[in-house]
């Protein structure tokens, strides 16, 4: 699905492209000979339409190209931090990525015109985050041998002291975070 | 029931301040800023839960964005400060994970652990021999 809305666009922008081309082509006859034609090229057309995709108004030089790019690049090293053992992973950071993924995901149905692409990236952002949440939690389970809700309120708890302390003391909390 | 939706989304869109606050434009930034607070909360922590990989990541997905924020339409500049916030706290982290890792902080808080725990050592030793005495007969 997500190929197909891919596709679609960037048919659009190449017929928008080559209307384009052909409105400058035919508003200066005088060009003559030398009038670059809507294919140009070896009349390859493998060729023109990778011409009209590397040029394209969301091609690789617009960073509308890039950014869904870097999204995928979080995605990648989530998944590469499965390998990590779950002591030492961020709890804070895992969340945070969870609830983005989530959120980003129901937007990207609900925008005009409606992102799929984007959206998919958001979804796999959301079970990279589950995935090493659920982990960590089940980690610190059984080291305690307490119960999911338990470990979850401690969490909220030492994370919520973390905030105080910070705004209480900032001075402290920088030195602390030079030391570590 | 649709009637009583339908009048209250008629009421939050004639004011541009409730709109805002009940559009995309501003949810989609206002949630990720629990990334950089994320980052933020944990410049408290061990450095050794940062991932370095993850780190970077964060760091060129904000650098990007912070561009991509501009060049919609329309331009938001919630998301554009969210990740002006995002770069730095990732770069913050990064600094950390570095010196821990190539620039000696790792040897050096091991060797703070290692004295914190020898102090710790030490106390116990004296309490129990301070129980101990207090146990002997006079």
């Amino acid at each position: 699905m997500s190929s197909r809305f891919g596709l679609r666009f960037f048919h659009n922008a190449r017929q928008s492209m080559l209307r384009s081309q052909q409105r400058f082509a035919s508003s200066s006859p005088a060009v003559g000979t030398n009038a670059v034609p809507p294919n140009p090229a070896a009349g390859n057309a493998g060729q023109g339409r990778v011409a009209q995709l590397w040029n394209s108004p969301v091609g690789p030089k617009t960073v509308h190209f890039w950014a869904p790019v870097m999204k995928w690049g979080i995605v990648l090293a989530g998944v590469s931090d499965f390998a990590r053992p779950a002591e030492s992973l961020s709890l804070s950071q895992n969340l945070a990525l969870m609830g983005t993924g989530l959120i980003w995901t129901r937007w990207c149905f609900v925008i005009k015109p409606r992102n799929i692409f984007l959206a998919s990236v958001n979804f796999l952002l959301f079970c990279v985050g589950a995935t090493q949440t659920s982990r960590i939690f089940l980690y610190h389970q059984s080291l305690k041998d307490s119960t999911l809700g338990e470990e979850a309120k401690k969490a909220a708890k030492e994370e919520g002291h973390l905030i105080e302390g910070m705004v209480k003391d900032p001075q402290g909390a920088l030195k602390r975070a030079e030391k570590a | 029931m649709a009637a009583a939706v339908k009048a209250l989304n008629a009421k939050i869109r004639s004011n541009p301040v409730s709109d805002y606050l009940c559009s995309t434009h501003f949810w989609g930034p206002a949630s990720n800023f629990g990334i950089p607070l994320a980052a933020v909360l944990d410049t408290q922590k061990d450095a050794d839960i940062i991932s370095g990989r993850m780190t970077l990541a964060l760091a060129g997905y904000s650098a990007v964005f912070m561009r991509y924020s501009m060049m919609v339409t329309p331009k938001n500049y919630l998301l554009f400060g969210c990740h002006i916030v995002n770069f730095s706290a990732q770069m913050t982290q990064g600094y950390r994970y570095l010196k821990y890792w190539n620039f000696g902080g790792r040897e050096a808080s091991l060797e703070a652990q290692a004295k914190e725990g020898l102090g710790t050592v030490e106390n116990k030793a004296k309490e129990a021999l301070d129980k101990v005495k207090e146990q002997l007969p006079k």
